[in-house]
């Protein structure tokens, strides 16, 4: 409620007392009624309201409601006969160009969201995409959340209806109250255990990947 | 009332009260009333301006003992019963705002703090969606067809009832010829804001999810199934007001 309704009100004859006209100009209550509203107390209601006028983006500074970032790539990547080694491990992973995104989160925000698109078309063995990040500022390493993986599947050599199918992923992470810092998001590649060593494995794989936070 | 000028007096005037209540009037109708012109370009920052979300909420799911099938026939265009939920694990976690991240577990349903349609502040539900279909058969018959598997969106009111949203409805197509086809493995991404329209006259929304149901171009075939192995949703609301 910071609208303000004076304490005292003079009328013609009345004493201009001291005490009344300071404690309309300043009277530190919790719901402030004096003239000390405009120390940090203006509002909404101090506005002339919806369908009249109230702060629009003019007022508001850049980066104020929204930000964001994006990063993709076109092109297509090819990538050897086994990227990744032999032994299949979570940390042996390769980033995706396009699909890798660092934010600086300088501002608090109630969400930040990352979306991420990428096109592949494999055509031999089997690699999951997946999604690893760091979660917060303070990880020291990226991680992977499951359910945020894809399997890329076998494609050309074999008779099937599959061969030579582009595949898509459209996906989606949210961080609720994000704190202030770094972040580093990223599609990776990993190997999976069952996936073959001795063929070749070609992959063409573009992508996109951005940040969008919300006051 | 843009500016508040203060009359000040000259030196030996008489101080009057009407006078004083007259000055203290005009700030009072200044603050109470601002105008554009009372507030400097680009003077508002982060700070003073409400969060724009007040609940937030998101499943991610890897099927717990693949394969996953759908196998409900699809009920047609804008029908709310008859789907199939997407149960890939079994349980519900709901995150919001105030709440840890939970992911990993569960139905594709995000159950939200109700959000009044009725408040004018209120601008809808944004929720955005994803299923990976592994593949479409014919429950190992070979057979040839058209098939297709449909996912939607639909919200839940106050009541308990659940009201689809028919311009959700998205389809991934797959030509079958012979037992299955193999390694489909087309993902589908679903984004849509939920509005009043489409509570069905109700004004109390606290539920999401995703359904899903298949079909086949003949119509004839009814061992029809969807293998799902993976689906996120995601679910955020979107106010004037903030918390």
């Amino acid at each position: 409620m910071p609208d303000i309704t004076l304490p005292h009100t003079f009328v013609t004859g009345d004493v201009a007392d001291a005490n009344k006209v300071a404690e309309n100009i300043h009277s530190p209550n919790t719901t402030p009624d004096s003239l000390d509203v405009i120390n940090g107390f203006l509002d909404r209601a101090n506005t002339l309201g919806p369908g009249t006028w109230e702060p629009g983006s003019q007022q508001f500074q850049f980066g104020a409601l929204s930000d964001g970032r994006q990063v993709g790539r076109t092109g297509e990547l090819f990538y050897p006969t086994d990227i990744h080694g032999v032994s299949p491990d979570a940390r042996q992973t390769i980033s995706v160009p396009g699909c890798a995104i660092d934010y600086d989160l300088r501002l608090p925000r109630s969400l930040l969201l990352v979306t991420w698109d990428a096109q592949w078309h494999n055509n031999t063995s089997a690699e999951p995409v997946a999604l690893f990040f760091k979660k917060e500022p303070a990880d020291a390493r990226f991680v992977n959340i499951a359910g945020l993986t894809r399997p890329i599947v076998i494609g050309i050599g074999a008779a099937s209806p599959d061969q030579d199918h582009t595949r898509r992923w459209n996906g989606a992470w949210m961080i609720i109250n994000p704190v202030v810092g770094l972040y580093q998001f990223a599609l990776g590649l990993r190997r999976l255990a069952n996936s073959g060593g001795a063929n070749e494995e070609v992959l063409s794989l573009s992508g996109a990947m951005r940040v969008h936070t919300f006051r | 009332m843009a500016t508040w000028s203060i009359q000040a007096p000259e030196e030996g005037d008489a101080v009057v009260a009407a006078d004083i209540q007259a000055e203290m009037t005009a700030g009072q109708g200044a603050v109470n009333d601002l105008e554009k012109e009372s507030v400097r370009r680009r003077s508002l920052r982060a700070e003073h301006v409400p969060s724009l979300t007040k609940q937030a909420g998101q499943q991610h799911l890897e099927a717990a003992a693949p394969p996953y099938y759908v196998t409900l026939t699809y009920p047609g265009w804008n029908t709310v019963a008859g789907w199939q939920r997407l149960d890939l694990a079994g349980g519900a976690t709901v995150a919001t705002l105030a709440a840890a991240q939970a992911p990993n577990t569960a139905l594709m349903e995000l159950t939200i703090t109700t959000v009044d349609f009725g408040d004018v502040d209120v601008a809808g539900i944004e929720v955005r969606g994803s299923v990976d279909c592994r593949l479409i058969d014919d429950s190992g018959a070979a057979v040839s067809g058209n098939y297709v598997l449909l996912i939607a969106v639909q919200v839940q009111d106050t009541t308990g009832a659940w009201h689809h949203i028919a311009r959700s409805e998205r389809p991934i197509h797959a030509t079958i010829n012979g037992a299955a086809q193999v390694n489909n493995q087309e993902d589908l991404a679903l984004h849509v804001l939920v509005v009043t329209a489409d509570l069905g006259g109700a004004m109390l929304a606290n539920g999401i999810r995703l359904v899903a149901a298949v079909l086949d171009s003949v119509g004839a075939v009814v061992t029809r199934r969807a293998d799902i192995r993976y689906a996120s949703l995601l679910a955020w609301t979107l106010h004037a007001d903030g918390p």
